[in-house]
Protein backbone atom coordinates (compact mmCIF):
# COMPACT_ATOMS: atom_id res chain seq x y z
CA UNK A 1 0.00 0.00 0.00
CA UNK A 2 2.55 2.62 0.86
CA UNK A 3 4.82 1.48 -1.87
CA UNK A 4 1.59 1.78 -4.52
CA UNK A 5 1.14 5.38 -2.98
CA UNK A 6 4.65 6.35 -3.56
CA UNK A 7 4.68 4.74 -6.88
CA UNK A 8 0.94 7.24 -7.61
CA UNK A 9 3.12 9.97 -5.96
CA UNK A 10 6.14 9.77 -8.53
CA UNK A 11 3.81 9.48 -11.14
CA UNK A 12 1.69 12.85 -9.78
CA UNK A 13 4.86 14.17 -9.70
CA UNK A 14 6.38 13.72 -12.84
CA UNK A 15 2.81 14.59 -14.78
CA UNK A 16 3.34 18.43 -12.50
CA UNK A 17 6.45 18.57 -13.77
CA UNK A 18 6.31 17.39 -17.45
CA UNK A 19 4.71 20.76 -18.71
CA UNK A 20 8.07 23.16 -17.73
CA UNK A 21 10.47 20.73 -19.16
CA UNK A 22 8.34 19.23 -22.12
CA UNK A 23 7.85 22.46 -23.25
CA UNK A 24 7.59 23.14 -27.22
CA UNK A 25 8.66 26.00 -29.29
CA UNK A 26 4.94 27.23 -30.18
CA UNK A 27 4.19 27.24 -25.93
CA UNK A 28 7.29 29.55 -25.99
CA UNK A 29 6.59 31.86 -28.24
CA UNK A 30 3.03 32.14 -27.04
CA UNK A 31 4.77 32.71 -23.37
CA UNK A 32 7.19 35.21 -25.06
CA UNK A 33 5.22 37.88 -24.43
CA UNK A 34 4.47 37.54 -21.05
CA UNK A 35 8.14 36.63 -19.83
CA UNK A 36 9.15 39.87 -21.56
CA UNK A 37 6.49 42.17 -19.78
CA UNK A 38 7.13 40.86 -16.93
CA UNK A 39 10.80 41.62 -16.96
CA UNK A 40 11.74 38.04 -16.54
CA UNK A 41 13.52 38.05 -20.35
CA UNK A 42 15.13 41.08 -22.13
CA UNK A 43 16.53 41.15 -25.44
CA UNK A 44 20.41 41.46 -26.00
CA UNK A 45 22.37 43.42 -28.32
CA UNK A 46 24.04 39.91 -29.62
CA UNK A 47 20.24 39.25 -31.03
CA UNK A 48 19.30 36.49 -28.62
CA UNK A 49 16.80 36.47 -25.64
CA UNK A 50 18.72 36.73 -21.82
CA UNK A 51 17.15 35.95 -18.74
CA UNK A 52 16.91 39.19 -16.37
CA UNK A 53 15.07 37.10 -13.86
CA UNK A 54 15.24 33.56 -13.86
CA UNK A 55 11.75 32.63 -12.62
CA UNK A 56 8.84 30.94 -14.21
CA UNK A 57 9.71 29.31 -17.50
CA UNK A 58 12.06 32.25 -18.40
CA UNK A 59 15.31 29.58 -18.82
CA UNK A 60 13.24 27.05 -20.87
CA UNK A 61 11.69 30.22 -23.38
CA UNK A 62 15.04 31.52 -23.81
CA UNK A 63 16.85 28.44 -25.08
CA UNK A 64 14.02 27.35 -27.31
CA UNK A 65 13.56 31.07 -28.86
CA UNK A 66 17.08 31.39 -29.24
CA UNK A 67 17.57 28.16 -30.54
CA UNK A 68 15.50 28.73 -33.09
CA UNK A 69 16.37 32.18 -33.93
CA UNK A 70 19.45 30.87 -34.33
CA UNK A 71 18.42 29.13 -37.22
CA UNK A 72 16.63 31.72 -38.92
CA UNK A 73 19.99 33.75 -38.16
CA UNK A 74 21.91 31.07 -39.98
CA UNK A 75 19.31 30.95 -43.03
CA UNK A 76 19.84 34.68 -43.39
CA UNK A 77 23.38 34.55 -43.29
CA UNK A 78 24.03 31.67 -45.47
CA UNK A 79 21.28 32.84 -48.19
CA UNK A 80 22.96 35.87 -48.49
CA UNK A 81 26.86 35.16 -47.92
CA UNK A 82 27.53 37.24 -44.84
CA UNK A 83 28.38 35.99 -41.81
CA UNK A 84 26.43 34.71 -39.04
CA UNK A 85 27.41 37.69 -36.84
CA UNK A 86 26.71 40.40 -39.07
CA UNK A 87 23.05 38.64 -38.70
CA UNK A 88 22.84 38.79 -35.25
CA UNK A 89 24.23 42.16 -34.69
CA UNK A 90 21.39 43.37 -37.32
CA UNK A 91 19.03 41.42 -35.53
CA UNK A 92 19.99 42.49 -31.90
CA UNK A 93 19.41 45.93 -32.95
CA UNK A 94 16.31 45.58 -34.78
CA UNK A 95 15.14 43.66 -31.49
CA UNK A 96 16.08 46.34 -28.91
CA UNK A 97 14.96 49.38 -31.17
CA UNK A 98 11.52 47.37 -31.52
CA UNK A 99 11.48 46.52 -27.62
CA UNK A 100 8.72 48.88 -25.85
CA UNK A 101 8.85 51.60 -23.53
CA UNK A 102 9.09 49.11 -19.87
CA UNK A 103 10.73 45.97 -20.98
CA UNK A 104 14.61 44.84 -20.62
CA UNK A 105 17.05 45.33 -22.87
CA UNK A 106 20.84 44.56 -22.66
CA UNK A 107 23.26 47.66 -23.45
CA UNK A 108 26.72 46.77 -22.34
CA UNK A 109 26.20 43.78 -20.46
CA UNK A 110 23.64 45.43 -18.19
CA UNK A 111 20.19 45.17 -18.16
CA UNK A 112 18.34 48.10 -18.54
CA UNK A 113 14.62 49.30 -18.48
CA UNK A 114 13.67 50.33 -21.66
CA UNK B 1 54.05 90.93 -103.33
CA UNK B 2 54.15 87.10 -104.21
CA UNK B 3 57.84 86.94 -102.96
CA UNK B 4 56.13 88.73 -99.70
CA UNK B 5 53.07 86.61 -99.36
CA UNK B 6 54.94 83.30 -99.73
CA UNK B 7 57.92 84.40 -97.22
CA UNK B 8 54.43 84.95 -94.80
CA UNK B 9 53.45 81.73 -94.89
CA UNK B 10 56.32 80.02 -94.73
CA UNK B 11 56.53 82.29 -91.71
CA UNK B 12 53.36 81.30 -90.70
CA UNK B 13 53.98 77.63 -91.32
CA UNK B 14 56.84 77.71 -89.24
CA UNK B 15 55.21 79.85 -86.25
CA UNK B 16 52.44 77.25 -86.37
CA UNK B 17 54.82 74.15 -85.78
CA UNK B 18 56.90 75.51 -83.00
CA UNK B 19 53.59 76.15 -81.70
CA UNK B 20 51.64 73.09 -81.66
CA UNK B 21 51.37 71.69 -78.02
CA UNK B 22 52.65 68.35 -76.94
CA UNK B 23 50.00 66.45 -75.16
CA UNK B 24 51.36 63.52 -74.02
CA UNK B 25 48.38 60.57 -72.88
CA UNK B 26 50.05 57.69 -70.55
CA UNK B 27 48.85 54.84 -69.18
CA UNK B 28 49.01 54.48 -65.77
CA UNK B 29 51.55 52.43 -64.28
CA UNK B 30 49.49 50.80 -62.43
CA UNK B 31 46.03 49.07 -63.13
CA UNK B 32 42.69 51.21 -62.41
CA UNK B 33 40.70 49.06 -60.00
CA UNK B 34 36.98 50.30 -59.36
CA UNK B 35 36.12 48.27 -56.27
CA UNK B 36 31.78 47.18 -56.62
CA UNK B 37 32.11 45.40 -53.65
CA UNK B 38 30.87 48.29 -51.60
CA UNK B 39 27.82 48.64 -53.71
CA UNK B 40 26.98 44.60 -53.68
CA UNK B 41 27.72 44.52 -49.83
CA UNK B 42 25.56 47.45 -49.28
CA UNK B 43 22.07 45.62 -51.13
CA UNK B 44 23.05 42.60 -49.38
CA UNK B 45 22.63 44.66 -46.37
CA UNK B 46 19.71 45.87 -47.44
CA UNK B 47 18.05 42.46 -48.08
CA UNK B 48 18.96 41.13 -44.75
CA UNK B 49 17.58 44.47 -42.79
CA UNK B 50 13.68 44.05 -44.89
CA UNK B 51 14.14 39.96 -44.39
CA UNK B 52 15.01 40.48 -40.63
CA UNK B 53 12.04 42.98 -40.80
CA UNK B 54 9.76 40.32 -41.62
CA UNK B 55 10.90 37.49 -39.03
CA UNK B 56 10.84 40.53 -35.64
CA UNK B 57 6.84 40.84 -37.17
CA UNK B 58 4.75 39.53 -34.44
CA UNK B 59 3.69 36.35 -37.23
CA UNK B 60 7.01 34.53 -36.60
CA UNK B 61 7.01 34.93 -32.51
CA UNK B 62 10.41 34.67 -32.19
CA UNK B 63 10.07 38.35 -30.55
Amino acid sequence: MNLRKAITMSLLAATLSLPVAAMNLNEAMSALGQAKASGQVGEMANGYLGIVKNEGNAAVITQLINDARKKEYQNLAKKNGITLNDVEVMAGQKAQEKTPAGQYINVGGKWQKK
Amino acid sequence: MRIGLLSISILLTGFLAACTPTVKVEAPSEPININLNVKIQHEIYIKVDKELDNILNSSSGLF
